[in-house]
Order: structure tokens, then C-alpha cells, then sequence
């Protein structure tokens, strides 16, 4: 896997001055399965299960081999499984791993219920290479499966050394009967870690081995925690131990792969005195954009208009120069924050480079300076207090992509020091735009009075912020035809019936993203709306808001909710009846949910109604401010969902 | 399903040439408003093939060009492409350039950055095919994108389809085939209703030379139920004919007896030797089975249960079944080698009517007496021989019964091989009866809440669609599968509890026996309660777009049969009980009556569906049949306080 250009640079300088002194030999490179096992009893209270993990051992060993580092890590597994799906689970393994990066030792074999063993034969592993990631795949179909079968596995990987922070899930969608990680290193080294989500704390044993150290972790009787839970972060819950290098005792250092470091390190090569036909290009480009006294605006016209001209793709090929960027017009992670920086300096725009990571894959944890956290990018402008994404093409100020919202991040900052420009670093939390921005607005007027059994429905929708997210930007990326496709699917899912381009749509685009609501109308016949019953109608007003989202009724809940962003609804439905009609179960529409953490209210769902002569209309709100609600608050979460 | 898809998966929408035709070079301003809201264009989609004799063999090679114009800004992003080439089609030579105004002339900028990585198709685990990445520089509004590559075609019997469409429009699109003159090539074309493709044929310094040319062609459409893109889109299909090398003419391609003397060469020498382990497991699950069919079919259910599917395609592994003894050892395979062992364990019981056979899947549209190439088949089953009967016996389909093809061969032809000689057969399309939903539900109303508990019998091929998307889930996941398969009235459904039955067991119905509470649902309004006994409304939201381009193609046919059965609440009568509903057209037939006995209420509804494949003209006469189905949905049932 390629490492972001970020980070890659940076590690290679560490390795040399971490490690120093003679070649090494790997703790494990005689390790070996039991040669003479012939069955594996499977623990009666894990029979039942579909899959299970019976044993998981990882080991990981850094070794100092005639002055760099030197990373070997082991698998060795076994798994039980007992359906059909579980096999084809099972049954195709694939090893990534760099072209850097070798496998050693490859061993599998397969302990079927009859008490036949059966040992992959090695010349079937295929081989295939992605230049484009730079991954290289092993990979092979396991011969022989049967339900109730024990695949056993064994692998020796010659890696990259993760000195800068790597986190090992200790717990999987299926139960684990035995687990064990080791981290193994010399002994002039210090690393530190962390456990989360309940996970013992780590031993560190430095008799095992001469001159080593082994970390050590086991656990046994892991529960899964399977993938089904609506609004949940599963990734945060998960029982995982991170590490990383913090010390070497033969120089001294101390406090490796710190984040200040990092800052400082990127900020400098950032910041490199452009020459004179770069300084020029820069120029040039700047002079294309649209100028404004307005900083938000400036910086939405400046990200527009990069995101036109240049191509940002994560594994293009590092340019020589900022001149080149703007000549090829492509830019990989470095370069596009490259040509941001210089063009927000042209323009004297203060800015903040942020560092941070999904927030639902690789939890960001501020005690714990990991690199792993700081592989997505952002920019923060202080002086308007928003965020910027240099490489998702759809967003403009102040939207980025919410999964790297609600979580922290790594500032940079430029500061003066004695005429010298340097780095300060901070992790601060990135907050999301609120409910002032996300907004999805209903205006829905029913019209009974011509037609009871065949009502005009009119429906004006506004969506801002996230909202508009999800539709705002199609209009660049596709064809009038497919359009309209989409907008018909989406409106079909309140008017329930195909309709033919019958909408209309206002500022669409991107270039409205950041600063308009996205506007959608369309009128239809509501005669679905509208039950004949004898000589009563009913009238079904809940199908005009769209289907709405119901969530688990009876199984326990087991994480908290985590929601993409905080979003408010505000819906107003007008009825209008014939003459001389009289209405029933109106109180049913009065309805007040609310979820209060800490004496706020976060989230509610209100309506009522007011009734008018022939007019009914109905207010409904219903919000969400903040992302995260505890799980003793699922009750009330659901009841206002 | 993959018995070549190594052949009809390179052809890809949109591929590529050599030689550029002299086009007319509109700018950017003209094409800009000619496509106003694409951003993206293909100027020039050209393939030509250069066939000729080397050393007494023949010798093809294919050009492809593919010229591309950026027209906004958006597009600048689409800066990558790339093509596929394997053992059986060989990469010769590539190039790619982007083209750009530079002071008003064009300038040719190289491309430096290319990838080469494994192609991706989903459902074949290994087939060693390449793809090239190329991405290109420089790109901006109205800048050019030039890919050149030519390939080898090591097969003969091999030519790649040539496709006129793609999901961008395409300016011009052409393939050309030049041959020596003692080569003789055939060819087809396929939707092409108002000849619109121009066609030429000329002869020059002892070469013919064919041109097929399509101008201003509209990007294609994804639309929801449309079959098979080679049911719409433009194509043609060339293959040699025969070949004269000193004097002796050597056929390749053109009727079914040719492409069968091809196939044959593929599967002459399977499976010559018995495998002991293999007969012993043969003699144990057919032990205690008397008739011919009894064995075939254990041997059918023991494949299907104990081979799963990994496809391994490599080269020529693409058209070669393995030996079933590999296959059992292996307990994996492709459609091939699953094939190969139900017909080696049949032989090993001693039933010899089980056959190898050769078959298109659902998604080709082509019959042997249109095309008879190997792109017509892109599966392989067994097939055996009952007296007159064809049982299709695909063991790639885990789920469905014997005596059912699967469902994504249904209406096709199958091409058998009946040791040594061939027979097309036509496979049925399975009728909707076969494939019943059938639903009871006992109802109830009390204090406004609506509860009720029944028993749903998935039939046929209803049964493998539900039971492959539950799979082995377990729990809460399991429980939400089955909430929303048995989900009635809104989303204030309370399932309370479930049992499931037969999923095991092929020749039964999978059921589940459910009971639950629904809230929100009856309406109580004075003296009287409202309730809409329709609490499942089937196939209410399938209505077709009105500017519906394509044909409407469906899985399978079905059948919805249910009952409900509702008690009157005590002290209540019934005031209100809808009409019955009756139709019956070429693709729906409905029926749906109340009927009021003693204290009870109850709903029939039975919904078949008669068409598998479907005109597009036919979906007004669909629409019109959803609207009736929707019309008798929306009735309630009036309950009134007895006084």
C-alpha cells in the first residue's frame, strides 16, 4: 500500500537515526505450525456459530538490520466455518503488501470433520501487481473446504516498518476464542501504546528474548461486533491497540514521531522559497481569479477555480515545480497543498494546514500523536473560522466532507520568530457546520377544495449545507437525460409514482455549492393520498414528507449514535378542504419528542396544527445539533426519528 | 457463469483503431453547443483489423484509436484510460498523447505516467488479464485525449465484438477489416433497425477492405429492468469464415457444426480416467437411490452444496473444463468445472445422458441460428436426457430445484454435447405458478392496534432470491432481513416473533411463521374503524417511465397468492367491504376478492406475471395494470359499532 507522499519522506529519515549497530536476526523465523497436528477441537460453546476465530496470533517484530530498520510481522490463525457463507467468506485470500515488501513464508492448511488434512500446495498462489497503488497481491482459493472445517493459516511478511503509529484490531465481526499480539523490538528502544474500548493493558516482558522486548497482549473470548447498526461509528467501538516508536536510548531522542515534528517538517517543505518563473506562474494563475474584499468569497473563487483547471488524483507523479503543477495540471497530495500554499500567500489569505483523518475509520486520538490520523487534508481560516477541502472537487467553502468533521486535527500555523517564518501546530477539534446551514426545508400545499379524491400537491423543497450535498453538484457531473433520471427517482420517493421531468430544479451546480440553497419544486396528483372509506376520506399526510427512516424496534442497541452532521427539517404542510367538509383526528398530528443532554435540547420532533376556515396547516420541525448521543439516550433518539 | 467471459468481457463499451479517418474538425465552440451538458466527447472510436496469412496461418491484428475531446471543465478529471490485454489477445504496441491549443495550434503532449494493474472482474477470481492505465496531462476545455494501442489475436475463432455506443456520445465510430483475398470473413449486425450503419467493401492491391461506419451516436441510457446492453445497442459481429493455404480451404466459423467442432476440442479428453475417491463418494449418495433421475439429481444437490464457486480463467482456462477429479479435491470451481463433475459422476454411476452443454446466459441476446461463434456463450451446465426430456442442471445456482433451469438461462438455447454429436434445445422460461409467494395471515384488531400471524411460502425461484440475500446472517441482522421480508402495512410493523423452515431442503418451499403488531394502522373515527386489508402491496411501485427506451426484462416470473383473513371485532359489523377486482392481459393476471363469512373477513389476492421480456410498447398496457392493482389497493374496509 502507498504510503502518502505526507508521510513517506519523513519515515525513511527516521529509520536511519533510530537504529543503529549489528544485523539482527527475527525472533519468529523458525516459528512454525504444529507439524504433527492432526485435528483441532473446535470449544463446545463456540459449535453453534456460523464462524469463529479460534486462535489469532500476530506478531511483530523490528529488527536492526546493518543500520535500518527491519519489520517482519506474522498471522498465524485458525477458523472454524460452518455454513455455506462462511466458506465463501473464507475460501479466497488475498495478501497485500508494497512491492518493497516480501512474503516470506506462506502456509495453509485445512482440518475437515472426517479428520482428513489437506496442505495447500504453494504453486497455486497467484500473483498480480497494481502499479498504480503499488500494492502487489498473493493471493489463492483454499482447496478442500467443507462445513465444519478449520482453516489454518500462516504467514511471515518482510514489511515496511511501522514506526509512526499503526493501530491492530484486536476484535472482528466474528467471535475470537484466543487471541495474542506481540510487539517485539530491540531493547534500546521505547514504544509506547494504548488499548481502547475496554482492552486490558499491554505487558512488557524483557526476559523473553535476549536483548529485545516483547509487548504483549491476549485476550481470550472476544465477542464480535458485527457491522448492522444504523448511525453508528463501529470503528471507534472497536477493542484495537495502537503504538508507536517514542524512544531510542542510544541517542537519546526522545518523544519520536511527535506531531510537532511533523508540522514543522511539512510546514518547511511547504514553504520553500518558490523561484522566479514558479513565483511567475503562481502569478499568472492568480490573475485568473477573481478577486474579492470578501475573504470568504476570495477563497471560494480561488478553490473553484483549482478545482477547474487541475486534476488532484492521489498517485500521480510528484512535479518538479509549482510552474509545473500549473502546466500539467495535475497534482498529487503534496503538490495541490503545494499550490494552495502559494497561492493563499499571493493573495495574503492566513490559513491553518489541517491533518486529520476519517473519523470512521482511523479515530483520531489526542493523547496519542499517530500518524495513522493525519493522512486526509484540510485548510482552516481563521479569521472566518471555516474549513476548506483542497481535493474533494464537488465541495466549496465552508463544506468538506463531514467524516473528517466532528473529530480533531492536526493546525498549522505560520508564526514570525525573529524574522523567521516557522510552524506552530495545535490539535484542535474541528467542528461542523451546524443546523444554521443544514437545512432541509418543506413547503407542501394540498389542495382537496377542486377534488377530494384527486388533491394537487405542490411541493417547494430547500436544502443548505449537507443537505444540498446530496443533490447540488449533479447538475456538473452528468447529462440533462440522466438528470432527469435522478430527479424522477428522487421525487417518486414523495409523489410514489413515476413522474416525467415533471420538476424543477434551481441553482444547481457547484458553483452554487457553499452559497445557495438547492431548490426543488414539482407539483403532482395526489389521489394516493386520499382513502375512500364509505363516505369518509382519509387523508395519509405522512406520505407527502417522503418515507421516513425507522430504526431498530426490539434488539438492544450496543453503540451510541454517531450521525454524518448536524441537520434541522422545517416543514410546512397547507391543506386546503371543499367547502362543507368536516375533519376528524386532527390531535393526532400534535406531537413534542425531544432528547436533552445536559439541560440542551439536541434533537427534537415537534407538530401542530392550526385550523382556519378551510385551511389546515401543519408545522413540523425536527432537528439533530449535535453528532453524538450517548446510548443511555437511544430511546429517546429513536422516538424523535 | 463465465465460460468465456475472458471473450465478451473485453469488449467494452467504447473501445478504440489506427488509422484516423479524416473527420471533420469542429471546435470546441461548435461541439459545445452541439453537447451542451456533456463534458466529455469521443471524436473517434475506431477499430481495424488486419488479417492476413503468415507461414500458413493466419495472422490478426487489431488497431484501436480512441480520440476524445474534454468540453468542460469537469472533465478535465476524467484524465485516466484504459484497456485490457490478456495471453489470448496480446498488447503489440501503445501510445497516448493529450492534445492541447497552444497559440492556436494543436500541440501533442505525451503521456508519462501509465500503470499497469490485474483487471477487476468481480466474479473471476483469477484470469490474468492486464489493464493498461494511462493518465493524461495537461488536460483542459476542449484539449484532446489520444489513446493508440494494438493488440494480437492469438485465436482466430476469437474476434472481439465491435460495439457503436458508449455512455458518452461518439462523434464517429467505425471498424474496418482488411484481409487477404483468400480469407473469408462473416459478419452480423445487430440493432441496426433503419440500416444506419454505412457499409463499404473494397478491393486494393490484392486486399479486401471492410468498413462499417455509425456518425453521431447518442450516449447510452441506464434504465431500471432494461435487459442485456446487447439487446439495444448497435453492434456487429465479425468472424473468419475459412482460410486457403496452397490450394486447401480450413474452415474456422459460421454454422453451429463449426463452433461445435471448436467446443469439441475443449472437452474431447475430460475426464478419461475414473478417480477412485471420486466413485466412492458417487456410490454413497446414490445408495439408497432406485431411479436414474433420483441419482442424477443427488449427484446435482451434492455439487451444488459442495462446490463452491471460484473461477480461475487464465488464457485458454477460460473454455477448458477441469477434471472433476481436480474439482473434488479442489471442493471449488467454475461453471465448467461444474459441469465437468456432475457429468463424470453421473458416468460413474452409470447414467451416460448427462451432458456437457454450452449456453448463453440472459444477458447475450443472440440465438446459434443468428451467430454461431463463441460469443454467443458465456456459461457452461450439464444438461441430462430423461427420455425426451432436457433437465438443465446449472451447478453454479445453489438454490434452485431440479427439474428448473436457473433463472438467468431461462427462454435460451442450450447447445448439448450428446457424446460426440450436437443438439440445440430450447430452455423453458419457468412459469409463474412454479414460483409462488404464498401467504396466509390471521388478523386481529384490538384497542386500534392491528396484530396478525401467517406463514409466507417462497416457491421456485422467489425461494433462492430471498435465502441468497439472508444467507447464514445470524441475530439482529438476520431479524432485520426477515422484518423486511415480511413486512406488512408501515414502518410501525412490530415483528414479534419468527420461525423459518425448510432452507435446507431444495424441493420445499422456504417459509416463515411470523406473528406481529401493527400500530398507527386502523383508523377509529367515531363509531366506525377503517382498515386497508391490502397490507402488502406488491409491484404498486413498478411503473415504467413514461420515455421508456428499452425493453423491460424481469428475473423470473412470479406468482403472489395471499390470504388474509381479518376478525371482526367484537360488538362490530361490517358497513363497508370494497369491490372485488378482476383482470387479466398478456402480462398480469389479478384477482382480487372480500368475502364476509361468519365473524370474519376475507382477502384473495393472486397477482401472476406472464412476461419474462417485454416490449417497449408494452408498458402502457403494464402501467395501466399497476394503476388498476393501485386503485384496488387503496379501498379500506369500513367497521361500524353494531347498534
Amino acid at each position: 500500500m502507498r504510503r502518502s507522499l505526507l508521510k513517506k519522506t519523513l519515515s525513511i529519515a527516521f529509520f536511519l537515526y533510530a537504529f543503529s549497530g549489528n544485523a539482527q536476526e527475527y525472533t519468529f523465523k523458525n516459528y512454525n505450525w504444529d507439524e504433527k497436528l492432526t485435528a483441532i477441537e473446535v470449544p463446545e460453546k463456540y459449535k453453534t456459530l456460523n464462524e469463529v476465530v479460534l486462535e489469532r496470533d500476530i506478531k511483530i517484530e523490528l529488527i536492526n538490520d546493518k543500520g535500518a530498520a527491519k519489520q517482519f510481522y506474522l498471522l498465524h490463525e485458525k477458523i472454524a466455518v460452518n455454513t455455506d457463507d462462511a466458506i465463501e467468506r473464507n475460501n479466497r485470500v488475498y495478501i497485500p503488501h508494497t512491492s518493497s515488501e516480501n512474503l516470506l513464508v506462506k502456509k495453509v492448511r485445512v482440518f475437515l470433520k472426517n479428520g482428513k488434512v489437506i496442505t495447500f500446495d504453494n504453486a497455486d498462489i497467484k500473483e498480480e501487481t497494481d502499479e498504480e497503488r503499488n500494492i502487489k497481491y498473493s493471493y489463492f482459493a483454499i482447496t478442500g473446504l467443507e462445513k465444519g472445517a478449520i482453516i489454518e493459516k500462516f504467514f511471515i511478511l518482510q514489511e515496511d516498518p511501522d514506526l509512526d503509529g499503526n493501530s491492530v484490531k484486536i476484535q472482528d465481526e466474528y467471535v475470537i476464542g484466543k487471541m495474542s499480539f506481540e510487539l517485539i523490538y530491540p531493547e534500546h528502544l521505547i514504544f509506547k501504546t494504548k488499548t481502547y474500548n475496554g482492552l486490558k493493558e499491554v505487558t512488557v516482558d524483557e526476559k523473553k528474548f535476549e536483548s529485545k522486548k516483547v509487548v504483549t497482549l491476549t485476550e481470550n473470548d472476544i465477542p464480535a461486533l458485527e457491522k448492522n447498526e444504523e448511525y453508528a461509528n463501529r470503528n471507534a467501538a472497536l477493542k484495537i491497540i495502537r503504538y508507536k516508536l517514542d524512544e531510542n536510548l542510544y541517542n537519546g531522542s526522545k518523544n519520536l514521531y511527535n506531531f510537532k515534528t511533523f508540522a514543522s517538517n511539512i510546514y518547511d517543505r511547504l514553504h520553500q522559497p518558490l523561484e522566479k518563473k514558479d513565483t511567475k506562474a503562481v502569478a499568472d494563475f492568480c490573475k485568473t481569479i477573481t478577486n474579492s474584499k470578501d475573504t470568504k468569497e476570495l477563497i471560494w473563487n480561488i478553490e473553484d477555480k483549482i478545482k477547474k483547471t487541475v486534476a488532484y488524483d492521489k498517485y500521480v507523479d510528484n512535479k518538479s515545480a509549482i510552474g509545473e503543477i500549473i502546466k500539467t495540471k495535475q497534482a498529487n497530495q503534496f503538490d495541490i497543498l503545494r499550490l494552495y500554499v502559494a497561492i493563499f500567500d499571493h493573495f495574503k489569505i492566513e490559513n491553518n494546514i489541517v491533518l486529520t483523518s476519517e473519523r470512521s475509520s482511523v479515530p483520531f486520538d489526542k493523547e496519542f500523536e499517530s500518524y495513522e490520523n493525519l493522512d486526509e487534508l484540510l485548510f482552516y481560516f481563521p479569521s472566518i473560522d471555516k474549513y476548506m477541502t483542497p481535493t474533494e472537487i464537488e465541495y466549496r467553502i465552508p463544506l468538506f466532507p463531514a467524516q473528517l468533521g466532528n473529530n480533531n486535527g492536526l493546525f498549522i500555523k505560520s508564526k514570525e520568530f525573529a524574522g523567521v517564518m516557522m510552524a506552530v501546530s495545535e490539535i484542535k477539534f474541528i467542528t461542523l457546520p451546524g443546523t444554521e446551514l443544514t437545512t432541509d426545508t418543506m413547503e407542501i400545499t394540498i389542495d382537496l377544495s377542486k377534488d377530494i379524491e384527486n388533491p394537487t400537491v405542490s411541493s417547494k423543497f430547500s436544502y443548505g449545507g449537507y443537505s444540498a450535498m446530496n443533490f447540488q453538484p449533479i447538475k456538473d457531473f452528468v447529462s440533462n437525460d440522466d438528470y432527469k433520471t435522478i430527479f424522477n427517482s428522487v421525487i417518486e420517493n414523495y409523489t410514489n409514482k413515476k413522474e416525467n421531468g415533471n420538476f424543477k430544479t434551481a441553482n444547481e451546480g457547484t458553483a452554487n455549492v457553499g452559497k445557495n440553497p438547492f431548490l426543488l419544486e414539482f407539483n403532482y396528483s395526489g389521489n394516493e393520498l386520499v382513502q375512500k372509506a364509505g363516505n369518509n376520506y382519509l387523508l395519509s399526510l405522512g406520505l407527502v414528507i417522503g418515507k421516513q427512516m425507522e430504526l431498530y424496534q426490539q434488539n438492544k442497541r450496543l453503540l451510541p449514535v454517531e450521525i454524518d452532521y448536524p441537520h434541522a427539517y422545517t416543514r410546512k404542510i397547507k391543506v386546503i378542504l371543499p367547502a362543507n367538509v368536516d375533519t376528524k383526528n386532527l390531535d393526532k398530528i400534535n406531537m413534542n419528542k425531544t432528547l436533552v443532554l445536559d439541560n440542551k435540547t439536541e434533537a427534537q420532533f415537534k407538530s401542530t396544527y392550526n385550523k382556519a376556515g378551510n385551511e389546515v396547516i401543519i408545522d413540523n420541525i425536527e432537528f439533530y445539533n449535535i453528532v453524538n448521543y450517548p446510548l443511555d439516550k437511544f430511546e429517546e433518539y429513536k422516538t424523535v426519528i | 457463469m463465465n465460460w468465456s467471459k475472458s471473450l465478451n468481457n473485453l469488449v467494452m463499451v467504447g473501445s478504440v483503431l489506427c488509422c484516423i479517418d479524416a473527420y471533420s474538425q469542429n471546435t470546441i465552440k461548435e461541439y459545445k453547443v452541439k453537447y451542451p451538458d456533456y463534458n466529455e466527447l469521443i471524436l473517434n472510436d475506431i477499430q481495424s483489423y488486419k488479417i492476413s496469412i503468415e507461414d500458413d496461418k493466419l495472422k490478426i491484428f487489431q488497431d484501436n484509436l480512441s480520440e476524445t475531446m474534454i468540453l468542460s471543465d469537469i472533465g478535465i478529471h476524467n484524465n485516466k484510460e484504459s484497456f485490457t490485454h490478456s495471453d489470448l489477445v496480446k498488447l503489440v504496441d501503445y501510445e497516448a498523447y493529450s492534445v492541447v491549443n497552444d497559440k492556436g495550434k494543436e500541440k501533442k503532449i505525451k503521456v508519462t505516467q501509465t500503470n499497469e494493474k490485474f483487471h477487476d472482474d468481480g466474479s473471476v477470481f483469477h484470469s490474468a488479464i492486464k489493464e493498461k492505465q494511462v493518465i493524461f496531462p495537461n488536460l483542459e476545455t476542449g484539449a484532446k485525449k489520444v489513446l493508440n494501442y494494438t493488440t494480437e489475436f492469438v485465436d482466430p475463432h476469437l474476434l472481439h465484438k465491435f460495439v457503436f455506443g458508449s455512455g458518452l456520445p461518439i462523434e464517429n465510430s467505425s471498424l474496418e477489416i482488411t484481409t487477404d483475398k483468400n480469407i473469408t470473413i462473416g459478419y452480423k449486425i445487430f440493432n441496426d433497425p433503419e440500416n444506419k450503419i454505412e457499409f463499404t467493401k473494397t478491393e486494393k492491391k490484392g486486399k479486401i477492405h471492410y468498413k462499417w461506419t455509425l456518425k453521431d451516436i447518442k450516449p447510452l441510457k441506464s434504465e431500471e429492468f432494461a435487459p442485456g446492453f446487447l439487446y439495444f445497442v448497435p453492434h456487429i459481429d465479425v468472424y473468419i469464415k475459412d482460410y486457403t493455404v496452397d490450394g486447401k480451404k480450413i474452415d474456422v466459423l459460421d454454422d453451429v457444426a463449426k463452433l461445435y467442432a471448436y467446443y469439441r476440442g475443449f472437452v474431447g479428453n475430460l475426464n478419461k480416467t475414473e478417480d477412485p475417491a471420486l466413485k466412492a463418494l458417487v456410490e454413497k449418495i446414490t445408495a439408497d437411490k432406485t431411479t436414474e433421475s433420483e441419482k442424477v439429481k443427488s449427484i446435482y444437490y451434492w455439487v451444488k452444496d459442495n462446490i463452491k464457486y471460484v473461477a480461475f480463467e487464465q488464457g485458454y482456462e477460460g473454455f477448458i473444463p477441469r477434471e472433476a477429479k481436480l474439482v473434488y479435491e479442489r471442493k471449488f470451481g467454475d461453471c465448467k468445472d461444474m459441469a465437468s463433475i456432475i457429468t463424470a459422476m453421473s458416468r460413474l454411476a452409470n447414467i451416460n445422458n448427462v451432458y456437457i452443454t454450452w449456453i448463453g446466459t440472459r444477458e447475450i441476446p443472440y440465438s446459434y441460428s443468428e451467430l454461431a461463434t463463441p460469443a454467443v456463450d458465456d456459461h457452461m451446465i450439464a444438461t441430462y436426457k430423461r427420455g425426451n426430456e432436457y433437465i438443465f442442471l446449472d451447478g453454479t445456482d445453489k438454490e434452485t430445484e431440479f427439474g428448473s433451469p436457473s433463472s438467468f438461462i431461462q427462454g435460451k438455447e442450450a447447445l448439448v454435447d450428446e457424446n460426440g454429436t450436437f443438439k440445440v434445445i430450447n430452455v423453458p422460461v419457468v412459469a409463474s405458478a412454479k414460483n409462488e409467494v404464498r401467504e396466509t395471515l390471521k388478523l386481529k384488531i384490538d384497542n386500534d392496534v392491528l396484530s396478525g400471524n401467517g406463514t409466507l411460502s417462497f416457491y421456485g425461484y422467489n425461494k433462492g432470491h430471498y435465502l441468497m440475500q439472508i444467507g447464514d446472517a445470524t441475530g439482529k441482522t438476520r431479524f432485520e432481513m426477515i422484518k423486511s421480508l415480511v413486512l406488512k402495512g408501515n414502518n410501525k410493523f412490530n415483528l414479534k416473533e419468527y420461525t423459518e423452515a425448510n432452507i435446507t431442503d431444495k424441493d420445499k418451499p422456504y417459509e416463515v411463521n411470523y406473528n406481529f403488531e401493527l400500530e398507527n394502522y386502523v383508523l377509529k373515527a367515531d363509531d366506525e374503524i377503517y382498515v386497508n386489508l391490502n397490507l402488502d402491496k406488491a409491484f404498486e411501485s413498478l411503473i415504467l417511465e413514461e420515455d421508456r427506451k428499452y425493453k423491460i426484462e424481469l428475473d423470473f416470473l412470479t406468482y403472489n397468492n395471499a390470504n388474509y383473513e381479518l376478525e371482526i371485532p367484537k360488538g362490530y359489523t361490517v358497513s363497508y367491504l370494497p369491490k372485488n377486482t378482476a383482470f387479466n392481459n398478456d402480462l398480469m393476471d389479478v384477482e382480487i376478492t372480500y368475502e364476509q363469512k361468519e365473524n370474519k373477513i376475507i382477502l384473495n389476492t393472486k397477482i401472476k406475471i406472464k412476461k419474462i421480456l417485454f416490449e417497449k410498447n408494452e408498458k402502457d398496457l403494464w402501467n395501466q395494470s399497476i394503476k388498476n392493482l393501485k386503485k384496488a389497493y387503496n379501498e379500506s374496509i369500513i367497521l361500524k359499532i353494531k347498534k
